[in-house]
Order: structure tokens, then sequence, then C-alpha cells
């Protein structure tokens, strides 16, 4: 069978190695299938199969009533995609990157986020806003901010940033079986990233609850949390760290709001001490919360040093590489902080 | 148009073409991360180029490098962009592209789409005002100018060209649209962008005048360009023209084009909707250029591209401190903090950021580009 037919079920009896790029437009393509009324919208979804490539195959499957590719205006088609969903479709509205949804926000945040509330529970928005979130390399400012800290602080949104494939699948279906709006932050840089990916996480009704964080590493001496992208290299700084002896414990937030308290609390009680990486910018982001909660938490007891925020330049990203490589959080930048928290040389 | 300038014109095609390829082919080796050619667009570039004067103000969408070209910002100074070394006129900050450049009053390029079109409104705005203004305090009126933008047909779907063109309509901005129709937007043919009778159409529901040109004919767009210039001055309005052309060319270097188009149809279009064989024909007939002339104009064309990229790509790149200036007028404490400690960072691991790369000082990147001859 040629490989552009198989479908996750066909290799459940073994790990497989998935890309992120796969788990998403398998779990899109899964959910479309299951439920008639989601559909696709966005630029280039169609016939090009996605600018990513994430919703490849998916108009072939499932003909343009359901994957409809949209003239260029953001502000246009989300507000289509929130209109549609406030009657009783639901949509999933792409997004090329989540820099050009700034134009759509008032309908993120004005139209979707804050509907049940205004219409007192009258009108639902069970709507997914999706794209590429955060850094790609080479392309600078206006391609590369990062919104998690931004979509995170509003009342009414759900908003999930994937990692690795089973994240991309879990967290793709759950937010599509949301009946509230959920903001799903990928990254383009992960897209093409294969992991092996469980049995489990292949079933076609794996979804992870939405506001829990993952323990990816369990650790005794430091906890380093962080969400999406730079997972990558906070789970290499634990590798090289471990090798110094310390132990690392490290959390893969996989939601930003709501936020897993709990498990961090958990983790800092056992641990002392806390660092979290981000390559967004440091004022009023997610590393700014969350030593805002273990401060407020029981958890501020058990800290043996101050929490401490790693986070991208605060500065627009440039494009020259050597410039871009110093604005954002690096393996030796992560490496560093966590041997000074723990007091190490 | 007189013979030497439209010699002139039909060179800046070539160059454009030479500096088309070779960066493209720069970028598929892994040189840089993006290029967008322009091929199809290139009679659009050169008589946008020749109609406008020096004083008026240019904004662009991102495939306007033909521009700079023809207005005389030397390739040797745009190529410091894409590679991003220490005498990029942007610092080494934007994506390839998103040029711009005092000399020839072309505002910085950005990627978010549409957008130049009401900053080009208020441009002209305030070009109107200021003219208004001296002329009412008896200072030095400036010559009359028009602010000119250059968008797509697919950024005219988006909200800012409705935002834009009404208000220039309403406050009588002397702005020129110019849109480059070229029948694509990534994959999206016009078919599924728009159902009215394209760009030009729209300038009659906004009360403006409008008008639509073979962007293939050069002398066609180099005329309408012209009397819109003039129009917009003597009768205070907003003028649309829209450039009909077809993309020859993929989108950009992360797009390929045969996915949504058969190669035989490109093959087809390029041979009926290419300006500069056209804009060829003319000459020869005219006796205006010959086959051997023409042939060293390509190579040497086509020499000078090479020989500026290597060279961009020998100077060292943008200093560390260009990371953090210009955010504000002046460095925060935050800011100064921040270049202090990546300093630091840096001397601690020079391989990992590879100290040696790059120029140390502000002095030293002066020295650069003045030794490169860097038009601003």
């Amino acid at each position: 069978m040629p490989r552009s037919e198989r479908t996750p079920a066909h290799f459940a009896w073994y790990f497989l190695q998935l890309t992120v790029r796969e788990a998403l437009n398998s779990a899109l393509d899964e959910e479309m299938a299951r439920d008639e009324k989601v559909f696709i919208l966005g630029e280039e979804v169609a016939l090009y199969n996605g600018a990513y490539k994430v919703t490849k195959g998916l108009l072939d499957k499932y003909g343009e009533k359901r994957v409809i590719d949209t003239p260029i205006t953001e502000m246009g088609f989300a507000g289509i995609a929130v209109g549609a969903a406030m009657n009783g479709l639901k949509p999933i509205c792409e997004f090329m990157t989540w820099n050009f949804a700034m134009q759509a926000i008032d309908h993120i945040i004005n139209s979707a986020a804050k509907t049940h509330y205004m219409a007192a529970g009258k009108a639902e928005v069970p709507i997914v806003f999706r794209g590429p979130n955060g850094a790609a390399p080479g392309v600078a400012a206006q391609h590369t901010q990062c919104f998690a800290s931004w979509y995170g602080q509003v009342p009414g949104l759900k908003v999930v940033a994937p990692w690795n494939a089973e994240d991309a699948r879990g967290l793709m279906k759950a937010a599509i079986r949301d009946p509230n709006p959920v903001c799903v932050l990928e990254s383009e840089i992960m897209y093409g990233v294969s992991f092996p990916t469980s049995k489990e996480a292949l079933d076609k009704d794996f979804v992870l609850p939405i506001g829990k964080a993952k323990i990816e590493k369990e650790g005794t001496d430091i906890t380093l949390v962080s969400f999406s992208r730079t997972m990558t290299p906070t789970m290499e700084a634990a590798e090289l760290l471990a090798k110094e002896g310390i132990s690392v414990e490290v959390i893969n937030l996989r939601s930003i709001r709501p936020l897993d308290v709990p498990t961090l609390v958990a983790s800092v009680k056992k641990t002392n001490r806390l660092v979290t990486i981000e390559q967004g910018w440091p004022q009023h982001g997610v590393g700014a919360e969350i030593a805002a909660a273990i401060m407020e938490s029981d958890a501020f007891d058990f800290l043996d040093a101050p929490v401490v925020r790693i986070t991208g330049a605060d500065v627009p990203m440039p494009y020259a590489s050597n410039l871009e490589t110093a604005a954002v959080p690096q393996t030796a930048d992560i490496v560093k902080i966590a041997k000074r928290t723990v007091g190490a040389k | 148009i007189s013979s030497d300038r439209l010699v002139a014109a039909y060179r800046s095609m070539l160059l454009l073409n030479a500096m088309d390829s070779v960066l493209y082919d720069a970028q598929r080796q892994g040189r840089f991360s993006f290029y967008m050619t322009t091929f199809g667009e290139e009679a659009t570039m050169v008589a946008v180029a020749e109609a406008v004067k020096d004083q008026d103000v240019l904004f662009g969408q991102y495939r306007e490098q033909g521009i700079f070209i023809h207005r005389g910002v030397p390739i040797s100074t745009l190529l410091h962009s894409w590679v991003a070394s220490a005498c990029d006129n942007n610092k080494g900050r934007q994506m390839p592209q998103c040029i711009g450049s005092r000399a020839i009053n072309f505002h910085t390029m950005k990627a978010s789409l549409a957008s130049q079109l009401p900053h080009a409104v208020g441009a002209a705005y305030a070009l109107k005002l200021r003219r208004k203004q001296a002329a009412q305090n008896g200072m030095k009126v400036e010559e009359p100018a028009v602010s000119l933008v250059l968008f797509g047909d697919g950024a005219a779907s988006e909200g800012d060209f409705h935002g834009a063109v009404n208000i220039a309509a309403t406050l009588k901005s002397p702005t020129l649209f110019v849109c480059r129709n070229n029948g694509w937007a990534i994959s999206t043919p016009l078919a599924e962008q728009y159902a009215g009778d394209g760009i030009a159409s729209r300038g009659h529901g906004y009360g403006i005048p409008h008008i639509r040109v073979d962007a293939t004919d050069f002398f066609a767009v180099l005329s309408a360009m012209r009397i819109a210039r003039q129009v917009a001055l003597e009768q205070e309005t907003a003028v649309l023209v829209e450039c009909l052309s077809v993309r020859l060319g993929h989108h950009s270097t992360s797009d390929d084009s045969t996915v949504y188009r058969s190669k035989d149809e490109i093959a087809r279009q390029a041979k009926l909707f290419d300006p500069v064989s056209r804009l060829r024909r003319h000459l020869v007939s005219r006796g205006l250029l010959d086959p051997v002339e023409e042939a060293k104009m390509k190579e040497s064309a086509r020499q000078e591209v090479l020989h500026a990229l290597e060279v961009a790509e020998s100077v060292p790149k943008p200093p560390i401190d260009f990371l953090f200036e210009d955010v504000f007028d002046e460095l925060n404490p935050r800011l100064k903090e921040g270049m202090a400690d990546l300093k630091r960072l840096v001397d601690e691991f020079p391989d990992y950021y590879e100290k040696g790369r790059y120029a140390e000082s502000a002095e030293e990147v002066e020295r650069l580009r003045s030794e490169h001859g860097i038009v601003h």
C-alpha cells in the first residue's frame, strides 16, 4: 500500500516514527472523518495542501466544501469562521503564521473568546485557530513573534502549544472536540522533526487533556519548564547537565492556558529550584506568570533559589544569522543558568 | 522617452534578470534564507522607476527590487541585505526582499501584507500638508510629489486595501496605487481571489480615476504612470493603476509552482507574456540594440551580480550591538543590561557564538560601508 494511503492505525503494533507534521495531519484527518461539522479554512490550505503541508491530502479526501481556500484577508476569514462556529459548525481556521493573525485578533478575542460570556451562555464558539508560532529561521521580526503570552492572558480562550508528535496529535484532537475557542500554537521548525510515537497515541480517539503539563524527564536537583520548540534545547541541556551529575526534571507545559500550576508546584516541592525557558519576550511572558504563580503557592517555602526566567532578547527578531542565534535561548544558556541556580560551577 | 533612457531601461531589466537568476540559485545553495524573483514583471518595475521623480515617496510589498536597480541603487549595495553583512543598510535586521533606501525615497518594506497601503496614504497627506503649510508660512515650498505604493492582486483582498483607498479618496490624498496583478497569490489564482472585474474596477466604487494596463508593454506602463502622476497632482486625487502581467517564476524560493500549474503552461506563458523580449524586439527594430551588444550586456550583468555576491559574503557579519540598538531612540536599562550580559556570554563561549565572524564596533562598520561604497 503506498505510504500516502497508510493511516497511523496501520502501524498500531509498534512505535511509529511520526513527524509533527504527520501527527497534525492525521489528527485533522481523523477529526474530520469523525464529525462532518468540522471544516478547515485558510490561505493555501486546499489545492496547495497547506503552506507548510499540514493539510496535505485533506481536500482530495473531504472535498472543497470542507477544505476551503480563502482570499488573503485574515480579518475576513477569521470573522467568517467565527460566524460559522456560532451557527453550528466547527471551523479550524489556519493562519499561515500566528504573526498574520494580528490582522484577525479582534475576531479571535472580541468575537470568539468573549462571546460565550457576553451572550450569557447562549452562544458557543467551538472554533480552533491554528498555525505556526514563534521562531522560524531567517525570516526576521514579522515572522517570528511568539504569541503564547498574549493569547494566554485572555479569559475565554484555551491555548495549547504542542512540542512533539504525541502532543500534536493529542492536543489538536482535544482542541477540535472542545466546545470553547482554542488556539493551537504550532512550530514551523518542529514540523519536520520525527518522534517515536506510541500505539496509544496513534489511536483515533487519543486526546490529551488541555491544561495538563507532562513531566518529560524526572529529576531531583532542579526543574526546567518550557513549551513548544524551546523544549528541544531544554531537553538537550538536561542531558548535558546529567553528565555533570545534576539531575534535572523537565516539564513540558503543553498548555499555556489553563496553565498546569499544580504540576509545577509539586515539582518545585521536590527539586526546590525552577528555571523557565521560552523564546518569547521577557516582559509579561509565560515565565513571568509561572514565577508569580509559584511565589503565590505553598511551593514558595520550598524554593532554595529565586525562580529564574530565560527568555528571548527584548528586541524584534533580527535576520542576520549571528544576531538571530544571539536573540533566542540556546542550549548553552540553559546549562549555564541551571548550573548557577543549583550553585554548581 | 529618449533612446538613451530606453536602452538604460532595457539594461536595468537585464540586470534585474541576472540578480534574480543568481540569487535564486544562491538561495538553493543555502547561502541565505529566501528570495523572490520578478520574472514577468520587469516592465512594471522599470517603467514605474522611470516615471517617478526624486521627490516622490515610494512604498513596496516585497517584489520590487527592480525599482531600486533602475533608480540607481548599486547591486553591490543591495546584496549586503540578502547576505546580512555588516554593510547591510538594514543592520542585519530585515529578512530578504525587505529593502529600503533613503537615496531613492523608498520606505523599507515589511512582510505584513498590504499594511503599506494606508502608510502611503498617510505619506501623501503629509506631503500635501507640508507644502500648504510652507506656502502659508512663506517658506520654501517643496516640489510637488506623490506617494506611490505597489501591491499585488492577493494583497488587494486585505482589509487595508479598503481602508487605504477609501480614505485616500475622501481625503483627496495624491496617492498612486499601483497593483501588480500577476495572476497568482502563491497558488491562489485570480478566480479564487476575487469575483469582480480585477482591481482596477474597484477604483470606480471608491470614486477615483483608475486604469488597467498591459504590463508586458513597457511603454503602456510608462505612459499610464506618467499620466497617473500628473492627474494625482493636478486634480489632488488618488489614482489606481492595475498592471496586468503573468508571474512567470515561482512565488518564492519556498514555492514550486509546478505543483499547481503545468510546466507546459509556464513555458507557453513565458513566450507570450515576457516584457523583456517584447522590449528587445522593439529596440532591435529601431536599430537601438544588436545581438552582440546584448550578449555583452547580459554577461556583464551576470558578472556584476556574481562579483557583488562574493564580495558581500566576504564581509564580516553585523556587530552584536546591532541586536540591541534602535529598539527605541536610546538604549533603556534593560537593553543595556542585556547587551552587557550577551557580550559576556559571547566572550565565555566564543566558538559557540562564532566570535570571529562578525564586526566588533560601529567604527569598523562605518569603515566597511565606505570601503564598499554603500548607497544609503
